[in-house]
């Protein structure tokens, strides 16, 4: 009976170290798994703080063409220079074909031609009235 | 003395009076009688009007207008016979001048000069002397008679001195002279008529002589007048006009030719340094586009990042793999799954390196900071742009300005003229109402008569 009772036990024993070894085990993975994500989240960290450099330079040769944009507008529109405008306009478009900013400086040319185009016509519609007055 | 003073003036006054009623009374009245008459006269007349002297009181006195009229209208005798009927004897003469405190006066006789007071008994002690000697005519006493009909100046003998007074406070010559009447036969006796008649006519001539004098003197009061109204306007109207050319600053050529040259030097300097930021600005713009080239190419055709995309995407394809089996339910795979994953992570890590590398190598880190020296040239380039159109804006209205110096000049120096011209109206228009209020009115006073 006592026997029985200690085998009982023994065997409860053995049941109780089982699971524990399984508890272990499962505690061990998880720390594991843990330990991996970590180390991902670091290397992730890592790549996310090496900046692309041509993404890098693309922000930049934006920034020196919206400089050159924004002095030729300035030119343009403030100093009334427009030979000095219509020369960093075509800069751009020259040194930076591809730029978002070149295709501002395209309109702006576009816009100072078809001024002065328009300004000739009136001068000649002018001369032509002046011409008609004249002979009138 | 007070008394004879005052005797004196009554005897003048009444002589006057008597002596105006009589000379305008008609030759029908009732004669006086007399074939003599003779008294002293006073003649006072400031020289500007008529510079008297013995010979022109002389003249005067037998004259058509003066003894002439008077012999025909009061002897009914033709005025030819004026000459032999009266006898002028010089006694005094007295000059006072205002002006003879000043350097153009006159000498003074007296060097302190008399008052009217010491003047006055003066008069009255050679009066009585003269008067002696008229009832005395053996005397010493000279007098001219003039032949009759002889128009040449009589010679005159002074018996008195010249009296100059700084005291009186008027431009005046005094002379005192003696008329003797004396009517021949058959002229008609009426001496004391006749020498009323002549008195008064002379006295009419003075203030003849005064009153046209006086006049023209208001007719060139009245053209000083017109003339500083003019002048004033003249130069009210050049100042408008200088103000109008000079925005109210004072304009001079050389201030104006040395701002032209300092705006031009200015302008010369500016250009130089907007010319270096061109080129600045120029040779940085080129620049960011060559390391952005160079950069595009050196990453597009480097053996090694070539090589790292070739692993990256392995990579790529067996962590697809292992995620695929492990969804599927290969749960063993998961150690597996994580390392593909590490893996992939890292083989990206390497080509972000790479290029990195890569990108430094091209001088891509520079582009941040040339990008600043670009905006700072940029705008020094443009400040200097519009300092440049301000500078250029200041050298035309210099430029214009010195056009304008010339008629400023030219207008400043009319101005000028103008200014002066007005001075001298205005001081011509003083003398001109001080010498109108400074005229005295000639007077003639008889001093007894018989």
């Amino acid at each position: 009976m006592e026997q029985d009772r200690i085998a009982a036990l023994e065997s409860q024993v053995r049941q109780l170290n089982a699971q524990a070894e399984v508890a272990m085990n499962l505690i061990q993975e998880v720390l594991e798994e843990e330990r991996r994500q970590s180390r991902l989240d670091e290397l992730e960290a890592q790549l996310a703080n090496i900046p692309d450099p041509l993404e890098e330079m693309q922000k930049q040769v934006d920034k020196t063409a919206y400089i050159l944009v924004y002095q030729a507008d300035r030119l343009y529109r403030e100093l009334n220079q427009t030979d000095s405008a219509v020369e960093n306009y075509r800069r751009v478009i020259e040194l930076f074909p591809e730029n978002r900013w070149a295709k501002v400086a395209r309109k702006r040319l576009s816009e100072i031609k078809s001024e002065k185009s328009n300004k000739t016509d009136s001068k000649g519609d002018m001369q032509w009235k002046t011409q008609n007055a004249s002979w009138s | 003395m007070e008394n004879t003073k005052r005797i004196m003036v009554l005897i003048i006054a009444t002589v006057l009076v008597s002596g105006m009623i009589q000379a305008g009374e008609q030759p029908q009245a009732k004669l006086s009688n007399t074939r003599q008459a003779s008294c002293m006269v006073k003649v006072t007349c400031d020289p500007v009007v008529l510079p008297l002297s013995f010979e022109t009181i002389d003249y005067l006195l037998r004259s058509s207008g003066v003894g002439g009229k008077a012999a025909r209208e009061v002897l009914d005798v033709s005025p030819d016979q004026v000459q032999d009927l009266f006898i002028i004897e010089y006694v005094h003469e007295l000059i006072s001048d205002a002006t003879s405190k000043s350097p153009s006066g006159r000498s003074s006789g007296l060097e302190g000069g008399i008052n009217e007071y010491e003047y006055a008994m003066m008069m009255e002690a050679e009066y009585s002397e003269m008067y002696n000697e008229m009832m005395n005519p053996s005397g010493s006493t000279q007098s001219t008679r003039s032949s009759k009909g002889s128009r040449r100046p009589r010679r005159i003998q002074s018996t008195g001195r010249t009296l100059t007074t700084s005291d009186f406070p008027v431009n005046e010559q005094t002379y005192l002279f003696s008329l003797h009447i004396q009517l021949p036969e058959p002229i008609k006796p009426a001496a004391e008529e006749f020498m009323d008649c002549v008195l008064f006519n002379l006295k009419n001539a003075l203030i003849r002589a005064s009153d046209e004098h006086v006049q023209k003197l208001n007719g060139q009061l009245k053209i000083a007048d017109e003339e500083a109204a003019q002048a004033e306007h003249d130069l009210s109207r050049k100042r408008e006009e200088l103000r109008n050319i000079s925005g109210s600053r004072i304009l001079d050529r050389d201030s104006v030719l040395a701002e032209i040259e300092k705006i031009r030097s200015d302008i010369q300097k500016i250009k130089m340094e907007q010319d270096s930021d061109q080129v600045m600005v120029d040779a940085t713009t080129k620049q960011i586009a060559e390391i952005q080239a160079k950069m595009q190419k050196e990453i597009n055709t480097d053996a090694v990042i070539k090589e790292l995309k070739e692993l990256l995407a392995l990579q790529q394809q067996n962590f697809q793999q292992v995620e695929k089996f492990y969804k599927n339910g290969s749960t063993s795979l998961v150690d597996d799954l994580a390392d593909a994953q590490e893996k992939l992570v890292r083989s990206r890590i390497e080509l972000a390196q790479r290029r990195e590398q890569l990108s430094k190598s091209a001088g891509g880190n520079l582009i941040e900071s040339l990008n600043s020296t670009l905006t700072n040239y940029s705008l020094n380039a443009t400040q200097n742009q519009m300092k440049l159109v301000s500078l250029a804006q200041q050298l035309k209205d210099a430029e214009e300005l010195l056009c304008k110096t010339d008629d400023y000049e030219l207008l400043s120096l009319k101005t000028d003229i103008a200014k002066q011209s007005l001075q001298e109206t205005i001081l011509w228009r003083d003398r001109m109402s001080r010498h109108i209020r400074m005229v005295q009115p000639p007077s003639v006073s008889v001093i007894g008569g018989d």
